[in-house]
């Protein structure tokens, strides 16, 4: 399976320097189409008013934390199946227990590489 | 109870009050409230900022560098080139600022936990746990420390 390049891709992240990373590296990837939210829930709004292709975000963010974003969106019908990614420097078993059981499709801890980025979105959405 | 004994347990409450009365004036209240606090957390803010100034510093040459022009000669590539390595590596110089606000911080922190402590004792207070987390507030520990968590390997055999 092969995606395209101009799928619409959220990233979510409280550090405006996260994002600007997450961007650029995306970018270097040939993904442009992509928006940012600095707390879960504007993502969620965001998510509401617009059809993504993925949802790459953090999980210690206030007042609604990534891990409280991916249950609501996989408790909303129209977004249930929308692939999300956790970045995140939480790295305890636990933690990717909870993300899993709550619905996530792949997990990295940060710091993290562009390679990384790249294995995990081609992990969850196929090769491209 | 003989006059003695009240006189000698009014001695002693005596003194415990006033060894009191010190350990709460070795704290200097007024002065870690409005002197020693409030800098430590302005150290703190002025880490906040200038970490991110210099990431952003580095990630403003290096998106200049990968969006360089094709058509530069070879040495006026190298010398933007150059430039911009420059700029990385004064945006290095972060460290050094924030390692210095950091034992700042760290100083007023022991100096507040050796008071707290001599207080603590006199007192006989015995320590109290923190409230614990509920839900999934739980699995907020941020970033682990070194040997603790799992690293990238062992979750992606469980996504495997």
């Amino acid at each position: 399976m092969s995606i395209s390049k101009d799928m619409a891709i959220l990233i979510v992240d409280d550090y405006k320097t996260m994002l600007r990373i997450v961007r650029s590296l995306l970018q270097q990837l040939g993904f442009t189409n992509v928006d940012e939210a600095t707390d879960g829930k504007s993502a969620f709004d965001m998510i509401a008013a617009r059809p993504y292709g993925l949802v790459i975000s953090d999980w210690n963010m206030q007042p609604v934390t990534g891990l409280d974003l991916l249950k609501q969106v996989r408790a909303n019908a129209s977004t249930a199946n929308l692939p999300f990614i956790m970045v995140t420097a939480e790295a305890r078993t636990e933690n990717v227990v909870a993300a899993r059981q709550a619905g996530v499709n792949n997990y990295i801890i940060k710091p993290f590489t562009q390679q990384v980025l790249k294995q995990k979105i081609a992990a969850v959405l196929g090769d491209f | 109870m003989s006059i003695s004994d009240e006189a000698a347990e009014r001695r002693a409450l005596l003194h415990y009050v006033l060894a009191a009365q010190k350990a709460i004036a070795d704290l200097r209240p007024a002065q870690m409230r409005f002197e020693k606090l409030p800098t430590a957390m302005s150290q703190i803010g002025l880490i906040v900022e200038t970490t991110e100034s210099a990431a952003n510093q580095i990630m403003q040459a290096v998106d200049e560098i990968m969006n360089v022009r094709v058509d530069l000669s070879p040495a006026a590539y190298r010398s933007f080139v150059e430039e911009k390595c420059l700029a990385v590596l004064e945006a290095c110089s972060f460290q050094d600022i924030t390692g210095q606000r950091i034992t700042k911080v760290v100083e007023t922190l022991l100096t507040l936990e050796d008071k707290l402590a001599a207080l603590s004792s006199l007192l006989g207070e015995e320590a109290e746990a923190a409230p614990e987390p509920e839900g999934d507030a739980v699995l907020l520990n941020g970033p682990a420390m070194p040997g603790e968590g799992v690293d990238q390997d062992e979750i992606d055999k469980l996504f495997a």
